[in-house]
C-alpha cells in the first residue's frame, strides 16, 4: 500500500492541476449561467436586438410589442452583434431604418428588416406581420395612428389559457448542474491518470517478476494493491463530493445531493475499473495520458457531458447508450429538474445499475488480461 | 543550420510529443464532428411542430383559427401540423410526445404544453395572437367598422425585409473547433518546454554536452525555436487541412491572412513552453503539470467544452476575451474567416504578440534575477 | 611540459555546503590525469567548473593559457567532454547522433563525415549506426557516450566516470580507448573513484576528499607518502605471544595483528619483507599455512591520509 501511495504521489501535481481546471469550470460555467447563459437554454425568452434609427411612433411600440414577451437589447455595438448573432445568444434582430413609418403608412415594403441565423425564429416573423395586420386593422377604424398603436399593445393583455403538462424546464440548467455534469469527464480522467500508473507500475513484467520472487504472497500483494486503489479512489471522490457539497447544497434538496452521490459512485467504479484496465495493457505512463485525454474528452463529447444531448444526432445518442457516461448523464439530466430524481426513482436507480454493470464487465475484461499476461 | 535540422528531425522523432500536438487534436476534431453535425440544425431549425386542436365540450368549432393554424408557413414548410382529434385522444397523445401542444377552443381558448421550451412558445405565441384579434372585431363591430378593418386587416402586404447574416458560416458549433486549433496551438509549449530543459543540467544529460560546446547561446536558442516553430506551423496545417477538407467543417472563408495567424498561433505555443520551464524549476512532472492545466483552462474558457462561454464573456467579463491566449486565438480566426472583420483580426494578433512579447521579457527577467540571487550559470535557459 | 589546466583557489559553495574549498590543480599536456574521490567529494563539480557549467565562488581556472569563461568559444572548442551520465538523444541514430554533436564543433560537411567515420571505428560501432540509442546495450551505449565526446579530436578530453555500471570487458575497452586517445596526442583528465582503473591508465592522479585536494602525485610518489608499504598475511593455526611479539621487532614491521589464525603484518618499504617473516616463523618452530602479500594500494593511500575506505561509500 505504501508503494502505492508513492506512486500515486507522483501524479498528484498534475492531477491537482484537474482538480483547479474542474472546479474552474464549474464555477465558471454555475457563474455564467446565473447570468447570460441563462438566454440560451431559455428559450421560452428570446433575446432581440432593435436597432431604431427613426424613433418613431410605430417603430417604438413595435419595440414594445416584441418586449413584452422577449428580452430587447438595443446596445452593442455591430462586432459584439455579430459574435452574439453568429453564436446564437442573440436569437434575432430588427432594424429600422429612416422612412419607416411613412413607408408603412402608405402600404409600401421598407424601412425595416430581420436578421437571425436561426430558421426557427420564423415565428418571430409571423408575429411582427401579425402586429402589422392589427395596426392597420386599427387604422381603419379611423384612429390615429397613436391611438391605434396604443389599443394593439393594450389588446395583447389578452392570452391563451396555458397549462404547462409536467413542468420540465428542459433546456434551463441549475447551477449545481454543472458540477455533475463535469464530473463524467473529470472523475476517468483523474484516476487514470492516478491508477494507472500504480497498476502500469505492479504488471511491468520485471517488477513483476521480482515481486513475484519475494517473500510476499502473491495474494498478499494483490491484497496491499486492491487497498491502496481503494484508498484512494475513495479519497478522491470523497473530495469531490465533499467539496461540491459545500459550494453547490443549495442547488439541491439533500436527497437530491445524496442520489447524485449515489449515481456519481456508480461512476467512480466504472472509472476506476477502467483505469487499471488501461494500466496493465497501456505500454508506458505517456500513453496512459494521452488515453485518459482521449477517453475523457471524447466520451464526454459522445455522451452529452459539454453539449446537452438533445443537441447531438440520434445516432450519437445511441452510441452514448453504449458507454457509461451516457447513463450516468441520464441520472444527472433528471437531477437537473427539480424533484425528478425521486420522482423517477426506480429509472434513477436502474440507471446506476447500468453504469455497475459497465464497471463489472471491465473488471472481467481486466481478470482475464491479467490472466493472459501471467500465462504469456 | 544542421542544429536546426538535427532538432527538427528529433522533434519529429518524438512520438509523445507529436500525439499530443497533431494527433489528440485531430481525434477530437473528429469526435467534435461526429457529435455535432445535425447539432445547430437541432437547436436551430425549423421544423414543423406536431398540435392536437381540440374542441370544448359543448363549444363550436373554431373553423377560422383551425385553418389560420394550418395556413401559417415558413417559406414551403407549414408551421404546424394539425390533428384534430376529442379532448382524451389530444391529452394521450401530449403525454406520450406525438404532439408538442394540445389546443382547446371553445368559450375559452387553452393550451396545454407538453414542457417549456421553444416549440411551446411558438404555440403560446401564435395562438395568442390570433386571441387579440378579438377585441379589434369586436370594437369594429361596435363601431360598425367591421368590413374596413377585416379588409385592412387580412391585405396580404409583407412589410418586414429581410437582411442577411454577413457572416459566411452560419455554424456556430465551428467555434468548438477554433478552440480545437487553438488547443492544438498552444500544445506548442510541450515543445518550448522540452527545449529549455534540454539546456538545463537539472534536467538533461545532454545540456551539458551542449553547454560544454563551443556555441553561442542565443543562436542554439534561436534554433531551438526555430525548429519547434515549424513544427507547430506544421500541425497547424495540418489540422486546418483536415477539419476542412477531410472534416467538411464549416470554417467559413478560409484567406491567405488565417496563414499569418497560423504564425503568431505556433509561436505563442512554444513561447509559453518557454516561460514555463523558465519559471517552473522544480520537476518536470510539475512543469508539465502547470502547461496541460494552464492550456485546458484556457481553451475552456475559449469554448472547447462550452462552445459559447466565450461570448457569455464578452458580455459579462470582457476583459477575459482580451487576455486570454485561446480566446485571442480563437477570436482572430472567426474575426478572420466568418466575419471578414481585419480590423479585429489585427487587434487579435496584436494581443497574441503582446503575450509573446510579455513571455520573452518575462523569460529572460527571471534567469537574470535567478543568475543574480544563486550564481548559477544558465544561459538563456 | 606546457600546463593545459590550470585550477587556482577554486571555491564553489552549494548554499551551506562547501563543495569544492580552495583547489589547486595543474594538469600538463599529453597527462592521463586522474581525480580520485569517493562519491560525492567535489570531483564533478571540479569538472562543471572547468567547463563553466556552473558558476564558481572564487578562483581562477586557465585551459590552454587563456581564462575559462563560458563565453569563450576558442577554448570549448578543443575541449571534448564525455559525462557520468550517458547524454546523447534517444531521438537520433547511432550516426546522426555522433555527427550531431561533432557539428557543434565542426561546422565543415566534408570535414565532420571523415571525423564521424573516424570516431564510430575507433569505438568499434560501425554494425550499428544505423540504431536507435535505446536498442543499444549498456556497454555500448557508454561508447556511444564516447564517441559523442571525441569525434571532433579534442585536444583536452574529460573522462567523468565513464565507467560506472559498465561490464569488466566494456570497460577495459573503454579503458585501451583513453589510453589510445592519449598516445594520439589528447591530454585526459579522468576522474572516478575506481581506484584500479586510476591506477591502471593515469600518469598522475590527485586524491580529493570533501572537496579538498588531498595529495596529488604518480602513483608511486603517491604510495610513498604513506608509511606502509607492503601488507602480508599468514595462515597461523597456533601462535604465542612471544612470536607475535618477536615478530614486531623484526626490522620494517610497522603492526602485527593476530585474528582467527591469521596474522596481519604492515611493513613500511623495505625488501624481502615476507622472506624475514617466513623465516622468523621457520626459527620459532611455528607452523603456518598459505601465505599473501600485497603491495600498498590507493585505497591505503586514501585510508591513511583521511581515515576512511574509499571504496563502498554508501552512494
Amino acid at each position: 500500500m505504501r508503494v502505492v501511495l508513492k506512486i500515486v504521489k507522483k501524479a498528484l501535481p498534475s492531477v491537482s492541476m484537474y482538480f483547479v481546471i474542474f472546479f474552474g469550470m464549474t464555477i465558471a460555467m454555475s457563474f455564467l449561467t446565473g447570468k447570460d447563459q441563462e438566454k440560451m437554454y431559455q428559450a421560452t425568452e428570446l433575446t432581440i436586438y432593435v436597432e431604431d434609427k427613426e424613433a418613431s411612433v410605430l417603430s417604438k411600440t413595435l419595440t414594445e410589442y416584441l418586449a413584452q414577451e422577449n428580452e430587447v437589447e438595443t446596445e452593442y455595438d455591430k462586432e459584439l452583434l455579430s459574435d452574439l448573432l453568429f453564436s446564437g445568444l442573440v436569437d434575432y434582430v430588427v432594424y429600422f431604418e429612416e422612412g419607416f413609418e411613412e413607408n408603412f403608412l402608405a402600404g409600401k415594403k421598407g424601412g425595416i428588416e430581420r436578421q437571425s441565423t436561426k430558421p426557427n425564429m420564423a415565428f418571430v416573423d409571423q408575429k411582427i406581420e401579425l402586429f402589422f395586420q392589427y395596426v392597420r386593422g386599427e387604422l381603419a377604424m379611423g384612429k390615429s395612428l397613436e391611438d391605434a398603436c396604443a389599443s394593439v399593445l393594450k389588446n395583447t393583455e389578452n392570452h391563451a389559457e396555458t397549462e404547462v403538462l409536467s413542468g420540465r424546464q428542459s433546456m434551463s440548467t441549475r447551477p449545481g448542474y454543472f458540477f455533475f455534469t463535469f464530473l463524467a469527464y473529470i472523475l476517468p480522467c483523474i484516476l487514470i491518470m492516478v491508477l494507472g500508473p500504480v497498476m502500469y507500475s505492479f504488471y511491468r513484467k520485471d517488477i513483476k517478476m521480482r515481486t513475484d520472487c519475494g517473500m510476499v504472497s502473491v495474494r498478499k500483494q494483490n491484497t496491499e494493491v486492491v487497498k491502496g486503489i481503494v484508498l484512494v479512489a475513495v479519497v478522491f471522490w470523497a473530495l469531490f463530493m465533499g467539496l461540491g457539497a459545500i459550494i453547490y447544497h443549495r442547488d439541491f434538496t439533500p436527497a437530491e445531493y445524496l442520489l447524485g452521490t449515489l449515481n456519481s459512485f456508480a461512476f467512480l467504479l466504472f472509472s476506476v475499473t477502467i483505469s487499471v484496465l488501461l494500466g496493465v495493457l497501456l505500454p508506458s505512463t505517456e500513453a496512459l495520458n494521452g488515453a485518459s485525454n482521449v477517453l475523457g474528452l471524447g466520451m464526454s463529447f459522445l455522451c452529452g457531458v459539454f453539449v446537452p444531448a438533445y443537441l447531438l444526432p440520434d445516432y450519437v445518442n445511441k452510441i452514448g447508450e453504449f458507454l457509461p457516461a451516457g447513463w450516468y448523464m441520464k441520472n444527472v439530466i433528471l437531477l437537473n429538474e427539480e424533484n425528478a430524481a425521486t420522482a423517477h426513482f426506480t429509472e434513477f436507480l436502474t440507471n446506476c445499475g447500468v453504469v455497475t454493470a459497465f464497471a463489472v464487465a471491465v473488471f472481467f475484461v481486466f481478470l482475464v488480461v491479467v490472466k493472459r499476461k501471467k500465462v504469456a | 543550420m544542421i542544429h536546426y535540422f538535427y532538432r527538427l528531425k528529433r522533434l519529429l522523432r518524438m512520438k509523445q510529443l507529436f500525439f499530443w500536438s497533431i494527433i489528440f487534436p485531430l481525434l477530437l476534431g473528429t469526435v467534435f464532428k461526429v457529435a455535432f453535425s445535425d447539432a445547430t440544425n437541432k437547436d436551430w431549425g425549423f421544423a414543423t411542430i406536431p398540435v392536437a386542436v381540440t374542441t370544448e365540450e359543448g363549444g363550436i368549432r373554431d373553423e377560422a383559427f383551425v385553418s389560420f393554424l394550418k395556413e401559417m408557413k415558413n417559406g414551403d414548410v407549414a408551421f404546424f401540423a394539425v390533428e384534430e382529434c376529442d379532448r382524451e385522444t389530444a391529452e394521450a397523445m401530449l403525454s406520450g410526445g406525438d404532439v408538442s401542444a394540445v389546443i382547446v377552443t371553445g368559450e375559452e381558448t387553452k393550451v396545454i404544453l407538453r414542457e417549456n421550451g421553444l416549440n411551446s412558445t411558438v404555440v403560446k405565441t401564435v395562438v395568442d395572437g390570433y386571441l387579440q384579434s378579438k377585441d379589434m372585431f369586436v370594437e369594429a363591430a361596435m363601431n360598425g367598422k367591421l368590413t374596413e378593418v377585416i379588409g385592412a386587416f387580412s391585405k396580404e402586404i409583407e412589410t418586414l425585409g429581410v437582411k442577411e447574416f454577413e457572416g459566411t458560416s452560419k455554424d456556430p458549433f465551428v467555434q468548438y473547433f477554433q478552440a480545437l486549433i487553438a488547443m492544438a496551438s498552444l500544445y506548442g509549449a510541450m515543445y518550448g518546454l522540452m527545449n529549455t530543459n534540454e539546456l538545463d543540467i537539472k534536467f538533461a544529460n545532454v545540456s551539458a554536452r551542449r553547454l560544454a560546446a563551443p556555441m553561442r547561446a542565443i543562436p542554439t536558442v534561436l534554433c531551438d525555436v526555430a525548429a519547434a516553430f515549424t513544427i507547430q506551423y506544421i500541425q497547424f496545417l495540418i489540422n486546418i487541412a483536415y477539419f476542412i477538407l477531410i472534416l467538411k467543417v464549416d470554417f467559413g472563408s478560409i484567406n491567405g491572412w488565417l496563414f499569418l495567424g497560423g504564425v503568431f498561433y505556433s509561436l505563442l505555443g512554444v513561447l509559453n513552453g518557454y516561460f514555463i520551464g523558465t519559471v517552473v524549476q522544480k520537476s518536470d512532472g510539475l512543469q508539465n503539470a502547470i502547461m496541460m492545466g494552464c492550456t485546458m483552462f484556457s481553451c475552456f474558457l475559449a469554448g472547447l467544452m462550452v462552445g459559447n462561454i466565450r461570448i457569455s464573456l464578452e458580455l459579462t467579463a470582457p476583459i477575459v476575451n482580451r487576455v486570454n491566449q485561446a480566446t485571442l486565438i480563437a477570436d482572430s480566426m472567426q474575426a478572420l474567416c466568418i466575419m471578414g472583420d481585419m480590423e479585429k483580426y489585427a487587434r487579435c494578433l496584436l494581443g497574441i504578440l503582446i503575450w509573446c512579447v510579455c513571455l520573452v521579457v518575462g523569460s529572460i527577467l527571471v534567469l537574470m534575477m535567478r543568475q543574480r540571487r544563486t550564481g548559477r550559470s544558465v544561459k538563456l535557459a | 611540459m606546457n600546463t593545459v589546466v590550470k585550477i587556482e583557489n577554486l571555491v564553489k559553495r552549494y548554499k551551506e555546503l562547501v563543495a569544492v574549498d580552495h583547489m589547486n590543480l595543474s594538469i600538463e599536456k599529453g597527462e592521463i590525469f586522474g581525480l580520485l574521490g569517493p562519491n560525492g567529494s567535489g570531483k564533478s563539480t571540479i569538472i562543471n567548473c572547468l567547463l563553466s557549467l556552473t558558476n564558481y565562488d572564487k578562483g581562477e581556472i586557465t585551459v590552454f593559457g587563456e581564462k575559462m569563461r563560458a563565453d569563450n568559444y576558442s577554448v570549448k572548442g578543443r575541449i571534448g567532454v564525455v559525462l557520468q551520465n550517458v547524454a546523447v538523444f534517444d531521438e537520433l541514430t547511432v550516426y546522426e547522433n555522433i555527427d550531431y554533436f561533432c557539428s557543434l564543433y565542426v561546422s565543415d560537411k566534408e570535414k565532420r563525415k571523415a571525423l564521424v567515420q573516424e570516431a564510430i571505428a575507433f569505438v568499434g560501432l560501425e554494425e550499428f549506426v544505423k540504431f536507435y540509442p535505446k536498442k543499444l546495450s549498456g556497454g555500448l551505449l557508454r561508447r556511444l557516450n564516447i564517441a559523442c565526446g571525441i569525434a571532433h579530436k579534442p585536444e583536452l578530453i574529460i573522462f567523468d566516470e565513464p565507467t560506472v555500471a559498465v561490464d569488466p570487458q566494456s570497460r577495459n575497452k573503454i579503458l585501451e580507448g583513453i589510453q589510445e586517445l592519449n598516445r594520439q596526442g589528447a591530454t585526459v583528465i579522468y576522474t572516478s573513484h575506481y581506484m584500479e582503473e586510476v591506477e591502471q591508465i593515469c600518469s598522475r592522479i590527485a586524491i580529493i576528499d570533501k572537496g579538498q585536494l588531498v595529495a596529488t602525485g604518480t602513483k608511486d610518489e603517491l604510495k610513498s607518502m604513506i608509511q606502509t608499504g607492503e601488507t602480508i598475511r599468514v595462515e597461523v593455526p597456533e601462535m604465542t605471544s612471544e612470536v607475535l611479539f618477536g615478530l614486531e621487532k623484526l626490522s620494517h614491521i610497522i603492526s602485527v595483528e593476530y585474528n582467527d589464525g591469521l596474522v596481519t603484518i604492515k611493513c613500511s618499504g623495505g625488501r624481502h619483507n615476507v622472506l624475514h617473516v617466513l623465516e622468523y616463523l621457520n626459527n620459532t618452530g611455528t607452523s603456518f599455512g598459505r601465505v599473501f602479500a600485497e603491495q600498498p594500494t590507493l585505497n591505503d593511500v586514501f585510508l591513511e591520509i583521511t581515515g576512511k575506505e574509499l571504496r563502498d561509500e554508501v552512494q
